[in-house]
């Protein structure tokens, strides 16, 4: 630091002594100096004085106190929190601005894009279409031909010749279902009474 | 006081922040017990009345806590809760004129209670009937003295020495340039010497 030795210490000069900075000219010019010395010295006692001042402390209770007006936030949904999170600094809502111009950018392009090419799109269309159905007709078809090849498959059909009879199993099986159901339900359902909290 | 839940003691202010927009009241708690005893002595020295303070301190984590939705996570949070502090004690200063302080109690005090719930109460550590005199006739004059200071000045030197806060983010918290907090700084430490420097000897 450039300075005269004469120069008698500024406030700035002072609080970088008092952080623990003492630039040589600094010092040459205190230890010539019986103010600056004094100065320097009254200021650095005065911070030990001010630096040791206690913390007060407020009456039993204040934390109880403050929690019984404060309103504490409730738990966000998903789409909330993801809300907030993605606008919560300027990268993330840059970050967020950046994908939604991105996916509406694709949207208007495959727009433009289809529009000049219907035809294309139409044949793609009938020949995605006419696969689906040749497929699910050979799923069918080989289902159905290896049902029949089955050995109960006589049995079977002999019960379905009778109404009643058919009426009477598919009773029973749905009633057998709908008992399971009700089971598996009360297995797993979480308790309706209170429980112990985590509180502090 | 009860036992700080280790979990939280460990984190960081904004990672407590966090907790406490997720909905966990224990985050709320943990940021009350940080900063009450900063929060309360910055405003007890500054209103010198103990109730008034207490009101004053709760008024700050309340107002504080229940926005904490709208906290930017970019600034400190001891900034922001300090400055909100700052803010209701300068409003409550320019409200009602507040004279010398009163280690005996404040002066708007009328019954014992009263009396011994405003006076000044300092040095709460173990030392000896002799020590515990000698630190509060210290104490006391040097109250005495940053109770004498303009409010700003009080307020700037309070945060610094006080509370080791840096020049900038003292100029953050109070909304006042660089300069004018040194200069305040500078000021305030004037005067103390000055009301203190019978103390030296």
């Amino acid at each position: 630091m450039e300075r005269s030795v004469l120069q008698h210490l500024t406030p700035d000069e002072i609080d970088l002594v008092l952080e623990g900075n003492y630039p040589g000219a600094v010092r040459t010019h205190v230890n010539g100096c019986p103010d600056c010395n004094s100065l320097l010295s009254g200021e650095r006692l005065l911070v030990q004085w001010l630096t040791a001042l206690p913390l007060h402390v407020p009456a039993a209770g204040f934390e109880d106190r403050v929690m019984a007006r404060v309103q504490v936030v409730t738990a966000r949904s998903a789409l909330a929190t993801l809300h907030h999170r993605a606008l919560a600094t300027p990268a993330s809502r840059a970050l967020a601005a950046g994908a939604v111009v991105s996916v509406l950018g694709s949207l208007a392009a495959s727009i433009i894009w289809s529009l000049g090419h219907r035809e294309v799109l139409a044949s793609l269309g009938m020949t995605a279409l006419r696969n689906v159905a040749e497929l699910g007709w050979v799923v069918v078809h080989g289902l159905a031909t290896t049902l029949v090849e089955q050995p109960w498959y006589g049995s079977a059909r002999a019960l379905a010749d009778s109404p009643a009879r058919l009426a009477t199993i598919t009773g029973g099986l749905l009633t057998s279902w709908a008992a399971g159901m009700l089971l598996m339900r009360r297995l797993i359902a979480i308790p309706a009474g209170s429980v112990a909290h985590e509180r502090i | 006081m009860p036992e700080r839940p280790a979990a939280l003691s460990g984190l960081t202010d904004q990672e407590v922040v966090l907790l406490a927009r997720g909905g966990q009241e224990r985050a709320y708690r943990e940021l009350v017990r940080r900063y009450e005893r900063p929060i309360f002595s910055l405003l007890y020295r500054m209103v010198r009345d103990r109730e008034l303070a207490e009101d004053l301190s709760q008024d700050t984590f309340v107002k504080a806590l229940n926005a904490i939705e709208s906290y930017k996570p970019e600034y400190k949070f001891s900034s922001w809760l300090f400055k909100i502090a700052n803010n209701a004690a300068i409003d409550h200063l320019r409200r009602r004129e507040l004279d010398t302080l009163s280690l005996e109690g404040s002066p708007h005090a009328v019954t014992p209670d009263a009396v011994e719930a405003t006076a000044l109460q300092i040095g709460d550590r173990g030392e000896t009937p002799l020590d515990i005199v000698e630190a509060k006739e210290l104490g006391g004059e040097i109250e005495r003295a940053i109770a004498q200071l303009r409010p700003e000045y009080r307020a700037c030197i309070l945060l610094r020495h006080v509370d080791g806060r840096a020049y900038e983010e003292i100029g953050e918290m109070l909304d006042l340039p660089l300069g004018t907090v040194k200069t305040y700084i500078h000021r305030a430490r004037n005067e103390l010497r000055r009301s203190l420097a019978h103390l030296k000897e």
